[in-house]
């Protein structure tokens, strides 16, 4: 995902596919943080040491 | 285990005036106090205070009492119930309690999770013989603030009725501070058992990931939620730990680790003990220079006291506080998002608005804040193999004011969710105040297990200090 797009049509097309209806002031105020809150995801990305580790998931075939 | 080595003296002490549960646990074996009466200056307390507070969402008053009359009735007999025996417990309200409703503070929870009787932590401090007074106020499902518009307590400082607790632990937060019970539980997922303990003066565990089981409370981030121990004194954190810990089969995510004696390892001794402290989040923007000086003069404390005081930088450490800030809310939103698209109305604002930027986070996005968690993981376990602790402040302020609460610049000013995304034991201890009289928390980390290590330096540290022993007013005028 890329920070190009511009924030009010990401949040739009998130919240539409998460099936949400915000209010108006609410759905500025995500619009307003968005770039911020990408750009914080996104340096997660840059983590030198994360290129080749394994996620901390936790799974097993045992119920 | 038993309760040892009261911090005070307790001979003829009434209890009111009794501060911890060690103290009162002793008081009650020496026979200068009763179960009855313990709870009964809880219940007085709560009269007093509760309406100010916002301690409470549900009182137990009557099961209390009763409870407390069995205990008093087994010592009498020769008997013993157990180390918290007669000891007054707060419960956070997103656990279930046989015979509470459990809300989790929402307008939105099904009533029926609390049909399925005592969380599994909940249980094993009653078989040790603690007494629950009643569900204690939370933030909604354990994030955001509060909510005026909702028909919830807002839960105040004790220290300054005007600012906020904390949270979301909040009421066992300020219910320990003001004296209507002596410990209790809370849950941590981003820093819910350390930030309020920071802002309201008492200490409170946030045990290694898998210490404790989860099972019968209400998730928030089902990877970073732990249910940890609040309470006066690290020693009474201890005592309480060693009765929650250890493997449940009810929650997969327990490890079958051997829960070691933590008063045991309570000697007072740190000589030798190498502390690693992360001096560099002092630049941290906005923080507190009385909070920085107060964080200081803690780790001089320890120094004089002969820990060997190494400075150390946290790796990843505004990644790792991302993969929390935003993995909690992905692992929430998955949980709520029906709720939330039938029900956004009834969640409280900051909620709603903590919880939908699950929404903006995509599945690689996921599956990279776990990426990060795990090279954080094997970063610290490489630091940590210089250092047995890491120190940090707990926050970068004191208590905020309730007015103009914003959940996105509180979450700036907290240092705790790093310890979330690692999974490493991290508990807050009062260091101090500042000049206008809020309290201040050191947070001590420690090995994964190893909370044996924390609790030595913890305690160790206010063997030295009284900070944790400090009453607010309000308290005092109840006392009195």
């Amino acid at each position: 995902m890329s920070t190009t797009t511009d924030p009010k049509t990401s949040v739009e097309v998130l919240l539409t596919a998460a099936g949400l209806t915000v209010t108006p002031e609410e759905f500025d105020a995500i619009v307003r943080s968005y770039p911020d809150v990408r750009t914080q995801i996104d340096a997660m990305y840059a983590v030198p040491m994360v290129k080749e580790e394994e996620p901390q998931l936790i799974f097993t075939p045992f119920a | 285990m038993t309760a040892t080595e009261p911090l005070t003296a307790v001979a003829t002490t009434p209890a009111a005036e009794l501060l911890t549960i060690t103290d009162a646990a002793a008081a009650l074996r020496a026979g200068t106090t009763t179960a009855l009466d313990l709870v009964r200056t809880s219940i007085a307390r709560a009269d007093a205070l509760d309406a100010t507070l916002g301690v409470y969402l549900h009182r137990t008053d009557e099961a209390a009492l009763e409870a407390a009359a069995a205990v008093d009735a087994a010592l009498a007999a020769g008997d013993d119930p157990g180390p918290l025996a007669g000891i007054p417990l707060g419960i956070k309200d997103i656990l279930s309690v046989e015979g509470t409703p459990t809300t989790s503070q929402s307008l939105v929870m099904d009533p029926a999770f609390g049909e399925q009787g005592d969380a599994v932590v909940v249980a094993r401090l009653k078989a040790a013989g603690g007494i629950v007074t009643g569900k204690t106020t939370t933030m909604e499902y354990a994030v955001g603030c509060p909510d005026p518009s909702k028909p919830f307590p807002i839960p105040r400082n004790p220290w300054d009725t005007e600012r906020w607790t904390g949270g979301s632990s909040s009421g066992t937060g300020n219910g320990v501070a003001a004296g209507l019970f002596l410990g209790g539980l809370g849950t941590d997922t981003g820093g819910s058992v350390r930030y309020p303990a920071a802002l309201c003066g008492i200490s409170g565990m946030k045990q290694t990931f898998g210490r404790v089981p989860k099972s019968g409370c209400t998730p928030l981030g089902f990877s970073y939620d732990h249910v940890g121990p609040m309470a006066r004194s690290a020693r009474d954190c201890a005592l309480m730990l060693g009765v929650m810990a250890g493997a449940h089969p009810s929650d997969p995510t327990t490890a079958d680790v051997d829960v070691p004696d933590y008063l045991a390892a309570l000697t007072g001794d740190v000589t030798g003990l190498r502390i690693g402290v992360a001096t560099h989040l002092l630049d941290t923007p906005g923080f507190d220079p009385e909070n920085a000086a107060a964080f200081r003069a803690a780790v001089d404390v320890l120094a004089a006291a002969g820990a060997d005081v190494v400075e150390v930088a946290l790796p990843n450490f505004a990644e790792a506080m991302t993969a929390t800030a935003y993995g909690f809310c992905a692992e929430a939103f998955a949980y709520h998002r029906g709720d939330l698209q039938a029900r956004w109305a009834d969640y409280g604002a900051p909620t709603r608005m903590a919880i939908v930027k699950g929404a903006l986070f995509s599945a690689a996005d996921y599956v990279q804040a776990q990426r990060v968690r795990r090279a954080t993981v094997k970063a610290t376990t490489e630091l940590m193999t210089d250092v047995d602790l890491l120190l940090t402040p707990t926050t970068t302020i004191a208590a905020p004011l309730l007015e103009g609460l914003d959940f996105d610049l509180v979450m700036a000013t907290v240092l705790t969710p790093y310890f979330n995304a690692v999974g490493l034991p991290a508990m807050s201890i009062p260091m101090g105040f500042t000049s206008t009289g809020l309290p201040l928390g050191l947070q001590i980390a420690g090995r994964p297990f190893e909370e044996a290590t924390v609790f030595q330096a913890a305690d160790a540290y206010q063997r030295i200090t009284t900070h944790h022993l400090a009453v607010p007013a309000m308290t005092l005028e109840v006392a009195a």
